[in-house]
């Protein structure tokens, strides 16, 4: 290939990216010598440019406004609660007032709750470290294969799939939970991303407060930033559920 | 750090970017299926929001989430790899940037319904579609592109360029403006030109299309 004509294929390839303005220095002062007298790299940068802003024009599909509606609660908007606020003089104390009222009766009611602890879940290793690898894999990509057998390799305890028709197995994965060998299942399940994590008995009882929680009531339950955990024994080995819901939510799928 | 404050953060951060990533996810799935992908993208980036540094990166972020779920999805149900004639294409470009006729271009565009030339993009490689609606219609630089579909920058540069001469190609084949290469053109259209079984791709005899389609390389 001639010094030109190899020139010209690495410089046809670059009009794209000058049409766009992503080139720097030097690669834009070729093109631009180059396309002085290149009529078919002229050419080029035309169909670049017409169809880059043809497709800025194009319609775009927007969220519906049940979506909209569903996202918006994943969260409630505290932007709401300060207008209605600013435009009721009288709510702010009412609120305030049924605040504690509100206080005191769920004192009352938690202090029975079964299963539920009031223990940070930062202060049980093995509730920390499930509730911070469910929120890497959510934020990463899942492990493509769903594989019982493979990520029960090596373990020293039986992992059971939840036996649900309307929960889907779609990952599994290894891991590491307090420093011992865990297996992440995710489910999906309602709408929502679900993850069990299979993990040795004695991991939960080493914890006092869930071991007392699970001689009660035969669950452990408490939550982090919106995200349900639930902790639980059968057939000899330990179960984390951890999900986007309430733990009384993510009872239903051991029910 | 306390929930309220993070609820909206997330929602000032996020909420902004919901219709672009329906418009993105209609891309693999259309009506409902696509705003299961996006509803399963803001419960992951809620559970995950601690993650995000910098709000003015919401957006790439909310992409490279959807990509995932979107193709955790597509492994689960399999979809069959559709075949497309990329040689035909790439003729078809080549005879509209080589000839010193008028470009047909600004006609076929102008021929085009609202809405048209998207479905078009649909139509080609998934690899150049996606990047060039992330540029085109998304409007990303290309630095961003690279980080969200995690190639290199070369790359990206690389596949809005090709993207682009491949949808110019499949307009002028689709209109009959450039003769095709092979294969007849009755019932041609933007959107089931990519979709024939009887062309391979990169001229890929069909007796080879049980093995693994030969991909056709833009690096």
């Amino acid at each position: 290939m001639s010094e030109v004509a190899f020139d010209h294929a690495v410089l046809e390839t670059l009009v794209g990216a000058f049409a766009d303005g992503e080139l720097a220095g030097d690669d834009v002062r070729a093109v631009q010598e180059h396309l002085r007298t290149c009529a078919r790299c002229q050419r080029e940068l035309a169909l670049q440019q017409g169809l880059s802003r043809a497709l800025a024009q194009e319609p775009a599909r927007e969220a519906s406004p049940v979506l909209r509606r569903r996202i918006e609660q994943l969260g409630p908007p505290a932007w709401r609660v300060r207008t209605f606020l600013s435009s009721r003089p009288w709510a702010a104390p009412a609120i305030a007032a049924l605040v504690v009222i509100v206080i005191a009766a769920g004192t009352v009611v938690l202090r029975d709750r079964p299963g539920h602890g009031s223990t940070p879940i930062a202060e049980i290793p093995v509730l920390r470290d499930a509730v911070a690898d469910c929120r890497r894999v959510m934020a990463r990509n899942f492990p493509r294969k769903a594989d019982l057998h493979a990520v029960a390799e090596g373990l020293q305890f039986p992992i059971r799939a939840l036996d649900r028709p309307d929960a889907e197995l779609f990952s599994t994965w290894k891991t590491t939970l307090a420093g011992v060998p865990a297996a992440g299942l995710a489910y999906r399940w309602r709408g929502i991303v679900v993850v069990q994590y299979a993990i040795p008995a004695e991991l939960i009882r080493r914890q006092p407060q869930v071991d007392q929680a699970l001689r009660r009531t035969g669950f452990y339950a408490a939550s982090d930033q919106g995200q349900g955990i639930l902790a639980f024994l059968a057939d000899g080995s330990g179960t984390l559920l951890v999900g986007d819901a309430a733990p009384e939510v993510l009872r239903q799928l051991i029910l | 750090m306390k929930a309220e404050p993070k609820r909206v953060r997330f929602q000032s951060s996020t909420l902004p970017h919901l219709d672009r990533l329906v418009a993105l996810a209609s891309r693999w799935a259309t009506g409902n299926e696509a705003e299961d992908y996006v509803q399963e993208t803001y419960v992951r980036a809620w559970a995950a929001f601690d993650q995000l540094r910098d709000s003015g990166a919401a957006f790439p972020w909310l992409c490279q989430i959807l990509r995932s779920v979107i193709g955790e999805r597509r492994r689960t149900h399999a979809r069959r790899q559709q075949l497309v004639f990329i040689t035909e294409l790439e003729a078809a470009h080549e005879e509209i940037v080589a000839s010193d006729a008028p470009s047909p271009l600004d006609d076929l565009l102008a021929r085009l319904e609202a809405g048209g030339l998207r479905q078009a993009l649909h139509s080609l490689p998934e690899d150049f579609a996606e990047a060039v609606e992330l540029h085109d219609i998304q409007g990303l630089k290309y630095s961003e592109i690279a980080q969200i579909t995690s190639v290199p920058l070369g790359t990206v540069m690389s596949r809005i360029s090709r993207g682009r001469r491949l949808l110019a190609g499949l307009l002028a084949v689709t209109a009959g403006k450039v003769k095709p290469g092979n294969g007849d053109m009755r019932e041609r259209s933007p959107g089931n030109i990519v979709q024939r079984r009887d062309i391979a791709v990169s001229g890929l005899p069909m007796e080879n299309q049980g093995r693994q389609p030969k991909r056709t390389s833009d690096e």
